[in-house]
């Protein structure tokens, strides 16, 4: 009994000798699909990234279209309902708030139609800069921006589209500006 | 016990040699995720990207053609008269220009729509680029445009054109070209018969724009 029981212990002295030999082997397939790995992450998150990135994009340029036919910011003649694309008022533009435009376009501050946005959903600015060459100038900066020195890291997503619009002052005077739209985190908690 | 090591020894190097091909295969499978995740064309398709551009460019054609301008001049070739105009839009001094160059062709002096043309060209400028500030920010316009506003005028099978550059544009040499890749938009300016020179004559402005090369 004591002799076959050494037998078996020789044999398996043999399989731990194998083991170590294949230690190397070990190494080798643990960095392959290490590496593999690694790069299907890196591919998985670069795919979400670029479609997150094109969600925002496209909300953006929907967002600008709303703001650019606000009635908010647009040129109504008296008695008219009728509003030219682009084509804003200067005094709505000098009175332009944070708060009403919140309020005119719930999509901008996160919120829609139906829900309101909170006071933490999401941060934008707009700016409006006349650069006509008349020496007055109606020019608007609104925001919600809670904390400015957030904003100012460099690290803070954004998203800033820039369109063309008018400003009108009467018949004869009409102003062109640059219209700035900023989306700070979007989909993310207000800074 | 001689074939017994030769044995252990094949093991071994059968096992060392199928680690290799494992890892062969992991190396030619992370080099096609990669290659494969680096070249495929994000979401947001060239296409996509052009029909943005485009839709920018547009509106900033509409919003100079539609902005008036305070205070301009020209010469008038005919008498040498300075001729003042105020809060006049550009789309008729665009028009004004191309009917005194329809008139006076060769114009004479040749500077006599300078300052004119200059007032324009400033107030396309000032849209098109952008604070230094602002470049700061991730954009999706990220950078200032350089641009080009061509005017043209056409009656009786003769043609004048105007043609503005944007001043920073190979601002070193004497003939400008245009890139390869513009964005562009036209309008045909309506206004032309309130000259009625000619019923047939018809105008059309471009606005072409394009990103550093």
């Amino acid at each position: 009994m004591k002799l076959s029981r050494f037998s078996k212990r020789k044999v398996s002295r043999l399989g731990v000798a194998g083991f170590f030999e294949e230690i190397p082997v070990l190494i080798l397939v643990t960095i392959g699909v290490g590496m593999f790995m690694v790069s299907m992450i890196w591919a998985i998150s670069t795919h979400n990234a670029r479609y997150t990135d094109i969600e925002n994009v496209h909300e953006i340029h929907d967002i600008m279209k709303t703001i650019r036919t606000w009635e908010g910011l647009c040129y109504q003649e008296e008695g008219s309902a009728n509003r030219v694309e682009g084509l804003f008022d200067c005094h709505k533009v000098m009175y332009l708030s944070a708060t009403n435009l919140s309020r005119g376009v719930p999509e901008l501050a996160g919120g829609s139609a139906t829900n309101p946005p909170t006071p933490a959903s999401r941060t934008y600015r707009l700016r409006i800069e006349d650069t006509s060459p008349y020496p007055f100038r109606y020019s608007a900066d609104v925001n919600n921006i809670i904390n400015p020195s957030k904003i100012s890291d460099p690290k803070v997503e954004r998203k800033t589209m820039v369109s063309s619009v008018n400003i009108k002052v009467n018949d004869e005077e009409i102003h062109v500006a640059k219209l700035e739209l900023t989306i700070f985190r979007l989909g993310g908690a207000g800074v | 016990m001689m074939k017994n090591k030769w044995m252990r020894k094949r093991k071994a190097q059968s096992a060392l040699f199928d680690g290799i091909l494992f890892f062969l295969l992991m190396l030619i499978s992370t080099t096609i995720v990669i290659y494969y995740t680096a070249s495929t064309q994000a979401p947001r398709t060239q296409s996509e990207s052009q029909l943005f551009l485009r839709e920018y460019c547009e509106d900033t054609l509409t919003a100079v053609l539609a902005a008036t301008i305070n205070d301009t001049s020209y010469i008038r070739p005919s008498d040498g008269a300075k001729v003042i105009l105020e809060d006049q839009s550009v789309e008729e001094l665009i028009l004004e220009d191309l009917y005194i160059r329809y008139e006076n062709d060769p114009l004479s002096p040749a500077n006599a729509l300078e300052k004119l043309e200059t007032d324009i060209s400033s107030l396309v400028f000032e849209l098109t680029h952008v604070n230094q500030t602002l470049l700061e920010e991730q954009k999706l316009y990220q950078e200032s445009f350089h641009y080009r506003l061509y005017a043209e005028y056409r009656a009786n099978s003769k043609t004048v054109s105007m043609d503005l550059w944007d001043p920073t544009w190979q601002s070193g040499s004497s003939t400008k070209t245009e890139p390869k890749t513009v964005i562009s938009a036209f309008k045909e300016l309506e206004a032309v018969n309130e000259h009625e020179v000619n019923r047939n004559a018809n105008a059309t402005v471009y606005l072409k724009i394009w990103k550093n090369q």
